[in-house]
């Protein structure tokens, strides 16, 4: 007995070590559980209840001059489907079988994105029209469409279609803006994101009070343009309309308000269109800019204006100042070099003229005689002073400063005094050029170009005020170039381009167009602009094609001009009343 | 036949009545007790009470984001039937309409109207008034006017 005894004892002993041990081994298990390792645990069991939701903010809408939605962010719903969800391929066959019957879709279709082993939702289909969204979702909260959810995403629209779509711009698949306003003003128009921490039960769904918002998104800003979607979408009509008439390669249009710098239309052509959901493809990446501020070109004759503003400031011509045109100017280049030669565009000698045949006769010679009484210094302060080689700062993306060789250069030579005088040899942006005629109809104060009116945000509404840059010439030197550019206007030639009951300031140019070899005489850029009503100006007008058949800013670009000039002067109400007569 | 002893003090009938008695609990203590009792479903009637609140009210949000993102997606429709495009196609396709060969501008001496502003979609989808609302005269005004008219005004 004693040992039988003593076996038992040894036994209890050897059980009570056992559990001790055991709970020796607990303790120290949740020792290490609950001290040790608490942080590393506690983190665990945070991210399994705890969920940080962003919301998106709300981007900002873009809307022309009176308010009319150019570009709006909505949301609509899209349908994803989560395949480990429906690991059983009889369930899985079902709900593609209703989805597709619901979304008109064929069920084998949706039944290839139900990958059981992914849980991750797949986006079967978006954009969905309200009507089948409401369907799907009645299904799914009858149970109907198991591992099947909708959910709204934000869509970028367009209700003018593919209007000023060069002006705009578009959205990347990230929603960021990637061209046009859209990318200049991506950081006013996006908003900063919302943060919400909330917890979800054992099934991942959210306990709804436990939502606590940590931060209230902030929506973007909405953009009020100055662009008018009427007169935005004469001028791409006119302009499409134009270049195919006049076989051209391409062409720019721009309407702007002298008095504020408002650019109330602007458009190039050949563009591209927003309304496409494939906006961006790569081989028309040339057209993913604001070509009227991108692109620089040689303005041709318009260019004496800004040759004849400046001598007529200084109070070195008047109109009726007589210069000699001789037909024909050569310039020695030195030693072996053979002379450089400048005619007039019709090869003709006009004799004496005053400086308003000048710009009627649009002579070249004539013009380099006046460039020469301004000489190189007077006459390249007034480029700089009209914004020639500076960049105008309007609100869009990739502008450039043009081209303009002074006198500074080494290459520099009295060569381009007398080319540059009448707009060739120098490059200009359509922005810039119009902006210096411009200057002219508002009196000789140059504005600030400017497209965007408006910003109205959630931090309230800011409206730009117009800003003069500087005063360029003096008030008469500018009324007296403009009834000398009515003159020119009204002249016999053009006559059929005349606009009905309005009196307009213009001046047409060609330019041949610069190649590597030399100038091409045969692909010329036809332009012209205009002041209307030339008295009291309220818009300047800049029609620009490129390679046209017809060639000459008279021939091609004036009969655009009268078309367009005729659609505003109605819309804007521009009559002999307005003229001051 | 028994007799009973005439008891003495501390005899065993008198210890009996002595005895401790089991004393009932008060009523305090009842009432704590049936509070303590009631406390664990009250707690989960309010509970389950707020969660299906919560529950209703995400549900009504969601319900209110359904119908704030279909009225926005019905203004981009009524801006989309406002655009120039779409009246250009609907009065070419649908009327007959054509562009004129000329414009012929004809000169009335009356004021030029102010453009009106037609802001339609507004920020937070809050829709705008399109034609912006006259502020005729009243019903009161028109009372005023008739009353005059029938000697009723001061």
């Amino acid at each position: 007995m004693p040992s039988g005894s003593g076996t038992f004892r040894a036994r209890i002993f050897l059980l009570g070590a056992l559990f001790l041990g055991c709970a020796f081994l607990l303790v120290y298990r949740l020792y290490e559980f609950q001290w040790l390792e608490r942080e590393k645990y506690r983190e665990q069991a945070t991210r399994n209840y705890q969920r940080t939701i962003e919301v998106a903010a709300q981007r900002g809408s873009i809307f022309d001059t009176n308010g009319n939605p150019l570009a709006v962010t909505i949301q609509l719903d899209a349908v994803s489907i989560t395949g480990k969800e429906l690991k059983e391929p009889k369930r899985a066959e079902q709900t593609a079988v209703t989805l597709g019957a619901l979304l008109g879709m064929p069920a084998v279709d949706v039944f290839k994105l139900i990958d059981p082993e992914r849980d991750a939702p797949v986006t079967v289909k978006d954009q969905l029209p309200a009507a089948v969204a409401d369907q799907i979702r009645d299904a799914i909260d009858d149970g109907a469409l198991p591992g099947v959810t909708i959910e709204p995403r934000p869509v970028r629209q367009y209700p003018e279609g593919p209007l000023a779509s060069a002006i705009l711009g578009f959205l990347g698949k990230d929603r960021d803006g990637l061209a046009g306003l859209e990318w200049y003003f991506e950081n006013e128009l996006a908003g900063a994101p919302g943060l919400i921490e909330t917890e979800v039960d054992t099934t991942d769904k959210e306990i709804i009070l436990a939502r606590r918002i940590v931060r209230p998104p902030h929506d973007g800003n909405d953009l009020i343009l100055t662009i008018d979607r009427w007169v935005q979408r004469m001028l791409e009509r006119e302009l499409a309309e134009a270049v195919r008439a006049n076989k051209a390669i391409g062409g720019v249009a721009m309407v702007m308000d002298p008095s504020t710098g408002a650019i109330l239309g602007m458009t190039s052509y050949p563009t591209y269109t927003t309304a496409d959901p494939m906006v961006f493809k790569e081989r028309e990446e040339a057209l993913h800019k604001a070509v009227p501020v991108t692109n620089q070109y040689e303005p041709g004759s318009v260019m004496k204006l800004v040759t004849m503003a400046s001598a007529l400031d200084l109070g070195l011509v008047t109109p009726n100042t007589i210069v000699n045109d001789s037909g024909v100017v050569t310039f020695q280049n030195g030693r072996g070099r053979p002379p450089t030669t400048i005619k007039n565009w019709d090869f003709r000698a006009n004799g004496p003229i005053s400086t308003t045949e000048v710009l009627i006769r649009s002579s070249n010679v004539g013009t380099y005689q006046v460039a020469q009484k301004l000489g190189p210094g007077e006459l390249y302060k007034f480029f700089d002073l009209f914004g020639f080689g500076q960049k105008t700062g309007v609100e869009l993306p990739g502008e450039v400063s043009g081209t303009v060789r002074t006198p500074d250069d080494p290459a520099w030579s009295v060569v381009d005094l007398a080319t540059n005088a009448f707009g060739q040899g120098i490059a200009v942006t359509p922005l810039q050029m119009l902006n210096a005629i411009a200057t002219i109809g508002n009196d000789g104060v140059m504005m600030r170009p400017t497209i965007v009116k408006e910003m109205d945000g959630p931090d309230g509404a800011h409206r730009k005020e117009p800003q003069p840059v500087r005063r360029v010439i003096s008030v008469d030197a500018a009324r007296t170039l403009r009834e000398m550019m009515v003159a020119v206007y009204e002249q016999p030639a053009l006559i059929p381009n005349r606009i009905p009951g309005v009196r307009v300031a213009g001046k047409t140019g060609t330019a041949d167009s610069p190649t590597d070899l030399g100038y091409n005489t045969r692909s010329t850029v036809a332009s012209i602009v205009a002041l209307m009503p030339a008295d009291k100006p309220k818009l300047a007008i800049l029609i620009r094609l490129d390679a046209p058949e017809a060639m000459y800013g008279g021939t091609a670009a004036a009969p655009v001009l009268k078309r367009v000039g005729s659609e505003l002067a109605a819309y804007y109400r521009i009559s002999a009343s307005t003229n001051g007569h | 036949m028994s007799s009973i002893a005439p008891g003495r003090p501390g005899s065993m009938s008198t210890r009996m009545l002595a005895a401790p008695r089991v004393r009932r609990p008060s009523r305090l203590l009842w009432v704590f007790l049936l509070l303590l009792g009631l406390a664990p479903p009250a707690y989960l009637l309010q509970t389950g009470g707020a969660l299906t609140t919560g529950y209703e009210i995400q549900k009504l949000e969601r319900e209110r984001t359904v119908w704030l993102n279909r009225n926005q997606q019905l203004e981009v429709e009524i801006a989309r039937a406002q655009s120039l495009a779409w009246v250009e196609h609907e009065a070419v396709q649908r009327l007959g309409m054509q562009r004129p060969p000329q414009t012929v501008v004809v000169r009335v001496d009356t004021p030029v109207p102010a453009r009106s502003e037609a802001r339609l979609l507004r920020r937070g989808g809050e829709p705008m008034p399109a034609v912006p609302i006259e502020d005729g005269p009243s019903w009161v005004d028109a009372l005023d006017v008739i009353g005059t008219a029938l000697g009723l005004g001061d």
